[in-house]
């Protein structure tokens, strides 16, 4: 007679059934095979992956900033020599500076401008800067402008001899102005500025070792 | 001879690594028992084939997680039990919550008729219980979690935890008495 052992079912069950299997069907695999995801290389750890992006991440945005700085025609350089291209226009000599051109090139042409204005203005120092030029230029406006306006009166001085002094009277019989121990030019005329003069009517008077003689009487208007 | 935890790594690797007989060869391995798991947990083989089928493509999905830390049998075991929690959670509605003493024993003599019961016959039995008293049984009795586990796990109180699983055992109890009472007769 076998022996009957009173037990819990839940433990009953466990000890016999806890070690269960079986083979699942064999078409299940291919559902299963079906939705297995394709891995992307070989990294499983997530946290080395984020640094992996991050570093690449990094590296770009380094490399690019780099690139920036260091590109040879980038518009920063451009601004860095304003003073250059100023000189340059205003002279409009030689070779035209291109905003392209390399720093030596453009240093090179300066010079050259430079040269250019001393020939134009006579100097014997050499303009450096923009401000020296602009001064040139002002002084040689002024010259021509003295030039342009001063009224010369010329008497030739063939006929003459000895001829101490030249005066203007007026009909106050006041003397306007006086020109003494004048020398002829190599054209062999007397040449007096009478751009002081004021208009009217003058008596033209020349004295010499023979004593004040009229030599013509003028109207300046 | 390599060990059977570096036998994982390295099939893991190999997984990992796109190549196809070594996935196809990790289900082979563990396909038996993870069925015989889900089978416990199911209605019936339909249920548990769908339970394997869903299991086994979370254990790819996540298989790059995999740290190495524990046995890989251990690890797709959690991942086939949680996987059959959500799946039955989708069926049932609700646990019906019942207010009685839990504490009864349900006891069943195991004689001679009960032993000769295969694991298949038993197998059947356990798939006949309602689909929250079972998925109670199953995470209670075999897979060892406590009843504020299981009442954290589906949402439910502690004490219907308790009082489903006695129902559970309670059903299994007359089912396997019933067996043995119709064996009974059969003799005399």
């Amino acid at each position: 007679m076998s022996a009957y052992i009173k037990t819990d079912v839940g433990e009953f069950l466990t000890n016999r059934t806890g070690n269960f299997e079986k083979s699942p069907p064999d078409e299940l695999w291919k559902h299963i095979e079906s939705n297995i995801p394709t891995y992307s290389g070989f990294i499983t750890n997530k946290a080395l992956l984020k640094y992996l992006i991050g570093g690449i991440s990094l590296s770009a945005i380094i490399i690019t900033f780099l690139i920036i700085y260091f590109q040879p025609f980038s518009t920063v350089k451009y601004n860095t020599h304003p003073t250059i291209v100023q000189n340059t226009v205003p002279v409009k000599k030689d070779v035209p500076t291109t905003v392209n051109n390399q720093i030596t090139t453009e240093k090179t042409n300066t010079v050259k401008t430079a040269i250019v204005s001393v020939d134009i203005n006579s100097q014997k120092t050499l303009p450096t800067s923009e401000k020296n030029i602009k001064k040139e230029n002002v002084t040689k406006t002024e010259a021509v402008t003295n030039v342009d306006h001063s009224i010369t009166y010329s008497i030739n001085a063939s006929g003459l001899k000895d001829v101490y002094a030249i005066s203007f009277v007026n009909d106050k019989n006041e003397t306007a102005l006086i020109s003494k121990n004048p020398t002829p030019n190599s054209f062999g005329f007397y040449i007096i500025d009478i751009s002081k003069l004021a208009k009217g009517t003058y008596n033209v008077m020349i004295t010499t070792s023979e004593g004040m003689k009229l030599h013509k009487r003028e109207t300046f208007k | 001879m390599k060990s059977e935890m570096q036998q994982d790594k390295d099939l893991v690797i190999s997984c990992l690594k796109n190549n196809r007989e070594a996935q196809h060869m990790l289900y082979k391995r563990f396909a038996s028992k993870m069925y015989g798991i889900c089978l416990r947990f199911a209605h019936g083989d339909n249920q548990a084939q769908d339970i394997l089928q869903e299991g086994f493509i979370k254990v790819y999905d996540n298989l790059g997680k995999f740290r190495f830390e524990g046995s890989l049998e251990g690890w797709i075991k959690r991942i086939m039990v949680n996987a059959a929690i959500d799946y039955i959670k989708k069926n049932v509605n609700h646990f019906q919550e019942i207010d009685e003493n839990s504490d009864q024993p349900c006891n069943i003599i195991e004689d001679e008729a009960i032993s000769r019961l295969s694991v298949e016959d038993l197998m059947k039995i356990i798939q006949e219980l309602p689909d929250s008293k079972r998925l109670i049984f199953n995470l209670y009795a075999y897979e060892g979690y406590s009843h504020k586990e299981i009442a954290d796990k589906l949402g439910i109180s502690i004490m219907t935890s308790k009082s489903q699983y006695c129902k559970a055992k309670k059903f299994l109890q007359e089912r396997l008495t019933n067996i043995n009472t119709i064996s009974y007769e059969r003799v005399h």
